[in-house]
């Protein structure tokens, strides 16, 4: 099959996969498989109550996730092609770490909050970006003292546990209501997501999305290695810098509304390699992207659809609650990286 | 020469040690003067029934758990650091810290136990800590086998250490643990960063019990082993250590140690990695015999100070303690950056 086809599909089961989850994505047990459509064709249930919750409840969580997947998995792609390493994505280079402490700071200090207060709604998005500029400057900084690839990512990780600390501070300062809010704006979930936030979200991934088809040539340059992007005539240092200041502003876009979402950025890229088999940026960037897409949408949908017997567990008589989707990807994520080391490691033993 | 070196560095840190803790005795919210610590010391008591109960119950406790805490984390990274043969090994990054956390998460959620009989204890945290760090550490060890570059294997630690944490927080979310006034959420959130003010005196005495004969014992017979085994796995073969015994031991000990802490404390972090090597490096030598005590003084210094930093009014100024994650981690993250730039510098 050739690469078209295959994109072909991948596109097909992306567009499909968010309606599904409209279809099956909640535990309302009143809204049926018709209301949906319903909703869809006529853009309206004829119940009030139903519509609301089909557009305030269903709907931003999966518009959500398909936005992360659209642009954090590509953001990994782009990170990975910059520092040759398939290990590499926003999260393991420190840039979401970094965004999320500054995120936290504002939203849960008092002082700082203030201080924000002039940007008005968009504060949080701000924040996002001054957390995004911030680790960004700190990962040139890292690269530019160690030069193997792994360094980096250890070093990044190591900072991370750093942020990490310095944001457990705001568990001694804050109310016991607010340590909730916290804790759940951390361990990221997209059951926060409103409307309102969608619409940002999708203005800064639209951008995003414009200024990577114009870094897809200079992105197969990389490929080839410096020596030959030079010849190319590219301007190597420009082009990196824009690829992380690209890579920090989708970060600091989207982690501020729903909290750390890590690993997407290595398991759509690393999935996408094999299926299109070629290294092409102009294949690979909208396969990474349909990839991340079904990924979360799926992700979501198990989120909301596990079966756990949770009387049993728990001894709680209530129905189960959504999974956080950043624990779902956490495991999947770090299964998967501890498979391409012990992978690597294994080819490198054979030579 | 060496030996000399090794007294004056023991006496510096043991004298630094007792400084700290007279003031971790001493500080708090409701303080305590020098003159009432050495009444209390002498007669037994303060004069005050309030004071001589805050010291009984709250600080004494604390002190000692967070002297014993720092010997058992920093005596677990110098054994798995042999066990690696990697200077950045350590409990908390191999994950094996995060793999007991879980095994306590799972104890004290899983509602099935519960049924079948099993109650809620001290012993059965002890317990559940062990098997997670087992098992944990079971993973590690495979994972090693074939993964040999220091860089690496480090990753495959912080990413075992994410999957093991991506498991408590699901279960920690689902269950109904948030509770109606979340105080039960922040105490374990204070749990799973690393606290030393919960302790109680059952706890401190139980792992008192197990780490220092542990730590004694471990002093005692293994610092020849472990200095052959530094020098490779022949060397320490042709001079007659029993590399597979030695081996098993390295792993049941440093498990045994990171989980009867944490199982109490929560996942210490970052004493296992700084604390041998700035105990080689001031003790000019990496002889175990040496760097072992010197290790464990240091760790207890270490946790003491960093538990101090933590007390409200030290630091913050607001009435809630911080997690000892947050000095640990900032003062430790970029020790641990330092180092591994420095080790990748000479070439090792």
């Amino acid at each position: 099959m050739n690469k078209v086809g295959i994109l072909l599909i991948l596109f097909v089961l992306s567009l499909i996969l968010p309606f599904t989850a409209l279809y099956v994505g909640g535990n309302a047990k009143s809204i049926t498989l018709e209301d949906v459509s319903n909703f869809l064709l006529k853009g309206t249930t004829g119940n009030e109550f139903k519509d609301m919750l089909l557009r305030d409840i269903r709907l931003p969580p999966i518009m959500g996730a398909v936005l992360i997947g659209l642009t954090l998995s590509v953001a990994g792609l782009m990170l990975q092609t910059l520092f040759r390493n398939l290990l590499a994505s926003p999260y393991t280079t420190g840039i979401s770490s970094g965004v999320l402490m500054v995120v936290a700071l504002v939203i849960f200090v008092d002082s700082l909050s203030h201080l924000f207060e002039i940007f008005g709604e968009n504060r949080i998005l701000i924040a996002g970006w001054c957390g995004g500029i911030f680790s960004m400057i700190l990962l040139i900084i890292i690269a530019l003292r160690v030069r193997e690839a792994n360094g980096v990512i250890i070093v990044a990780l190591l900072l991370s546990y750093f942020f990490m600390g310095l944001r457990s501070y705001l568990i001694a300062n804050a109310e016991e209501l607010k340590i909730q809010e916290y804790w759940e704006f951390t361990i990221g979930s997209l059951s926060k997501i409103t409307l309102g936030d969608v619409i940002p979200m999708t203005i800064c991934s639209i951008i995003f999305i414009i200024g990577v088809i114009f870094l897809i040539k200079p992105l197969n340059a990389l490929l080839f290695g410096e020596q030959y992007a030079k010849s190319f005539g590219l301007d190597i240092k420009k082009t990196r810098i824009l690829i992380l200041f690209f890579a920090s502003f989708i970060t600091g876009a989207i982690i501020p509304y729903v909290g750390l979402i890590a690993f997407i950025g290595i398991i759509a890229p690393y999935l996408a390699r094999p299926l299109i088999k070629t290294s092409d940026h102009r294949y690979l960037i909208p396969a990474t992207m349909f990839l991340g897409v079904i990924l979360m949408v799926s992700c979501h949908i198990l989120s909301l659809k596990y079966y756990l017997p949770i009387h049993y567990i728990y001894g709680i008589n209530r129905p189960a609650s959504p999974l956080p989707i950043g624990s779902v990807l956490d495991i999947l994520g770090g299964l998967l990286v501890v498979y391409l080391v012990y992978k690597g490691e294994k080819k490198i033993k054979i030579d | 020469m060496k030996l000399k070196r090794f007294l004056t560095l023991s006496i510096i840190l043991s004298i630094l040690l007792a400084i700290s803790s007279i003031y971790s005795i001493t500080l708090g919210t409701i303080p305590i003067k020098n003159k009432e610590l050495t009444n209390y010391l002498l007669k037994g008591t303060t004069g005050n029934k309030i004071k001589d109960k805050i010291i009984f119950k709250l600080r004494l406790p604390r002190t000692i758990g967070a002297i014993v805490t720092g010997i058992a984390i920093s005596l677990a990274g110098i054994l798995m650091q042999g066990y690696f043969r990697n200077p950045l090994a350590d409990p908390y990054l191999m994950g094996v810290a995060s793999g007991a956390s879980l095994g306590v998460v799972l104890y004290i959620f899983t509602y099935m136990l519960f049924k079948l009989g099993i109650p809620h204890n001290i012993y059965g945290f002890i317990i559940s800590a062990y098997i997670g760090a087992f098992i944990t550490m079971f993973v590690v060890i495979n994972i090693a086998r074939v993964v040999k570059q220091v860089s690496t294997l480090l990753i495959c630690g912080l990413m075992i250490g994410a999957i093991a944490s991506g498991f408590s927080t699901i279960i920690i979310y689902l269950g109904d643990y948030i509770g109606e006034e979340n105080s039960n959420l922040s105490s374990f959130l204070m749990w799973e960063m690393g606290s030393v003010n919960n302790l109680t005196w059952d706890m401190v005495v139980i792992m008192t019990l197990i780490i220092i004969p542990l730590s004694i014992l471990t002093h005692i017979f293994l610092s020849k082993k472990l200095d052959a085994n530094l020098l490779g796995e022949k060397y320490a073969i042709s001079v007659g250590v029993d590399i597979k015994s030695l081996r098993i031991w390295l792993i049941i000990l440093s498990c045994v140690l990171t989980a009867t802490v944490v199982a109490f404390t929560g996942p210490i972090a970052f004493v296992g990695i700084t604390c041998p090597i700035v105990a080689r490096m001031i003790c000019g030598t990496s002889k175990h015999i040496y760097v072992i005590p010197i290790t464990m003084l240091l760790g207890a210094v270490f946790l003491v100070i960093a538990d101090i930093l933590t007390r409200p009014g030290v630091l913050i100024s607001s009435t809630n303690p911080l997690p000892l994650l947050c000095p640990l981690s900032i003062i430790g993250a970029p020790i641990a950056i330092l180092i591994y730039l420095k080790i990748r510098k000479m070439g090792i």
